[in-house]
């Protein structure tokens, strides 16, 4: 009996040398030599094209500052998920590609503020990428939490040959909502009770909706980061946008996207079926790919003023980098001129350095199968309207989406839904 | 050393790989969600005890979370009941001797076998308010509704497709049905008993334990509901189609509330617990085994 139990001790003993023995130690920031160059590990998510643009600008940096290198992590899918477990396993990347959520790391205290460094290295915010817009959307309470890398703004995709086959001039920033209501109502052709071909089609994606009411007037949060959605303004917005598909019929409903198999707008534009989509630079790519298609690209009309979302993505800095400094000069060299010429000449993005925006490579589009007026994007980057992101970004989500989905169906009306957004913002938000 | 220590020794040798996954992959974070479950955690920053804040939400206060449970129960009521039904009666079908019942046999089973991503892409297409189901609808005459976007008919639409996986329950049963010796329909038949008396008096009593254990399956599965919902409808139109398992994923992995994730995978367990064992009370008025003598 005795026996049973010097056993049962042994195999207990021997079950935690193997759980140990998973354990690896850490390999510690003082077990590195002087003379090695320091290690560091940036995430990003992306096509499978992304990373090769990264690399080569990574490459740019080492060749300038040899004593770094940096390790490119390639995360396809499940990319916030993915991230949070390397920071929680205590393998955290030194830089981290991040987009609205940035908050939701920020006040966890994941990320580092970077105004020290700012200040440091002298870089002039304002100069490289605006006022407004990204750097705006990246801070909370003062402090600048992510540089921003690529910078995408909104803009309005138009099919040319169905503006010339309909007679009407092509769209400007000019517009307001009243042109662009004509020329979508110009643009829907039906036959019977089928529509051959749509005016203008959007959905239930944020930018869609939320450029109308900043257009308009209104506003998501204000500047002090509180709701600020219930007002005549959003109301209207939101009522136009849903007209386009049920009051004007000119655009499809979701159940028109279901009918189509699709629950995007740009496939419909590339097969030659919607005469005016909204959505991001990166469009431009798979248009490449529909030689036929002839088609431009425009900022976004305006009502009351000029509103676009800027969504593009971030750098940022892991607080539990042994390296923060080395980390932001490559953050700082990624974000230069020189950094971000490789988005622009692979054709990956748009950069959201305003003088590579500006630049003649930029507007440069001999590689395009048909002419893209470039200048959109630095006016589009000049109308961003403030990004209402606060760390509960995710589930403002989910506010919007249950809130307006039966709006959006046709199945409810604007005001009440607006009104319980608001108050569910607050409630979240508080 | 005995021959008896020795082989307690390799008895737990052996068994330790599983023990360890046991302990290190099962319980182990299972005893630690417990201890979430009473914190506020946000995945990143040291959990902050709040007590029974999290069960006290969850009941009193959050709107969806109610959503979420009526919606499960909902779908879990209609698809079980429903499933076995069917499955019941492909097997019973499938067990005719026919020719090229093999074929049948195969055919209703394979869509057991095609993982639920794909099912419920194809669903997806096939409930499009103008494709697949309405087309037939229409044929006799009926407005199909628009399915998946239509905040009354998703759940029944979700418990349709359910039913076109009942070939996994249908196998188990078919078995069973082979399993019932002959002699008993030879003395019915003798005893002048229909085709209806035999299948009520002795096919499905026989059957019972099989059904027994389909029900725990189905119920199990049922309450566990994820990969449709988060495919095919993402929860909407306005949660009319949320399940506590994506609703809990969605807290854990998307607004980072890792605590209130975990009070709500514990109120699932003893949800599951408290029906399995009302299922399990309730067996011995109707699941007969071969070896018992009814009283």
């Amino acid at each position: 009996m005795k026996n049973k139990v010097v056993y049962a001790f042994v195999a207990i003993v021997l079950l935690a040398g193997l759980v140990l023995s998973a354990c690896t130690p850490k390999p510690t920031a003082a077990a590195e030599q002087k003379n090695e160059p320091v290690q560091l590990k940036m995430t990003i998510w992306g096509s499978s094209s992304d990373p090769e643009v990264y690399r080569k600008r990574l490459d740019l940096f080492e060749a300038k500052n040899p004593t770094i290198k940096v390790e490119l992590v390639y995360i396809p899918s499940d990319y916030a998920q993915k991230v949070q477990t390397m920071i929680a396993g205590g393998t955290s990347p030194d830089i981290i590609q991040l987009a609205e959520d940035v908050h939701g790391y920020s006040s966890k205290g994941q990320i580092l503020p970077l105004n020290d460094y700012v200040t440091k290295y002298n870089v002039n915010l304002n100069e490289r990428f605006g006022t407004g817009g990204l750097v705006a959307a990246y801070s909370r309470d003062g402090k600048l939490y992510a540089m921003p890398d690529r910078g995408g703004a909104l803009i309005l995709y138009y099919n040319k040959a169905m503006f010339d086959a309909a007679g009407l001039s092509y769209p400007t920033k000019d517009w307001t909502w009243t042109e662009f209501l004509d020329a979508a109502q110009k643009l829907t052709i039906r036959e019977g009770d089928q529509v051959k071909q749509y005016g203008f089609a959007a959905g239930d994606w944020w930018p869609w909706w939320m450029s109308f009411i900043y257009q308009n007037g209104g506003q998501v949060l204000d500047a002090n980061g509180k709701p600020a959605l219930d007002t005549p303004e959003t109301v209207e917005a939101l009522q136009f946008y849903v007209d386009l598909v049920y009051k004007y019929k000119v655009a499809p409903s979701p159940t028109d996207y279901a009918n189509l198999g699709t629950n995007s707008p740009d496939p419909l534009f590339a097969q030659g079926k919607v005469a005016m989509i909204t959505t991001g630079f990166w469009n431009v790519g798979s248009l490449q790919q529909v030689p036929d298609l002839k088609w431009d690209i425009a900022p976004l009309f305006k009502q009351k003023k000029s509103a676009t979302v800027m969504f593009g993505s971030g750098l940022a800095i892991s607080k539990d980098s042994k390296h923060p400094e080395e980390a932001f000069k490559v953050i700082e060299f990624l974000t230069s001129e020189e950094g971000q010429m490789p988005i622009v000449e692979m054709k990956q993005d748009m950069p959201a350095n305003l003088k590579v925006l500006a630049s003649d490579t930029f507007k440069n589009t001999a590689w395009s199968a048909t002419p893209i007026r470039m200048e959109t994007m630095l006016e589009s980057a000049q109308m961003a309207l403030p990004l209402p992101i606060a760390p509960q970004w995710n589930e403002m989500q989910k506010v919007f989406g249950d809130n307006l989905a039966e709006v959006f169906l046709g199945k409810a009306e604007v005001a009440p839904a607006v009104k319980s957004i608001q108050q569910e913002l607050e409630q979240l938000l508080k | 050393m005995k021959l008896r220590a020795k082989e307690t020794l390799w008895f737990y040798l052996l068994v330790s790989p599983w023990l360890v996954g046991f302990i290190g992959l099962t319980l182990g974070p299972m005893l630690y969600s417990f201890y979430l479950g009473f914190t506020d955690w946000d995945l990143f920053n040291a959990p902050r005890w709040v007590g029974l804040d999290n069960f006290v939400r969850l009941f009193t206060q959050d709107r969806i979370f109610g959503k979420a449970l009526l919606n499960t129960f909902y779908y879990a009521g209609l698809s079980i009941p429903l499933g076995l039904t069917a499955s019941l009666a492909v097997a019973w079908l499938l067990n005719k001797p026919l020719a090229g019942m093999r074929i049948f046999r195969t055919l209703y089973y394979i869509p057991a076998l095609v993982p639920a991503v794909a099912t419920s892409l194809i669903f997806q297409r096939l409930l499009a308010p103008n494709s697949g189901l309405n087309q037939l609808l229409a044929l006799v005459g009926i407005q199909g509704p628009a399915w998946l976007l239509d905040p009354l008919w998703v759940k029944p639409a979700l418990v349709l497709m359910s039913l076109w996986g009942v070939g996994g329950g249908t196998v188990l049963l078919l078995a069973g049905m082979q399993g019932v010796p002959v002699e008993f329909y030879e003395a019915a038949a003798m005893d002048g008993a229909n085709q209806t008396q035999m299948f009520f008096k002795i096919t499905l009593p026989m059957l019972s334990p099989v059904l027994f254990f389909n029900l725990i399956t189905g119920l199990i599965g049922a309450m566990q509901t994820f990969t449709q919902v988060y495919i095919m409808t993402g929860g909407g139109p306005n949660n009319a189609s949320l399940m506590i398992v994506p609703y809990l994923f969605d807290n854990a992995f998307r607004f980072y509330h890792m605590g209130y994730a975990s009070a709500i995978a514990w109120v699932l367990f003893v949800l599951i617990l408290l029906l399995t064992l009302l299922v399990f009370r309730s067996s011995s008025a109707w699941v007969y085994y071969e070896s018992e003598v009814k009283r």
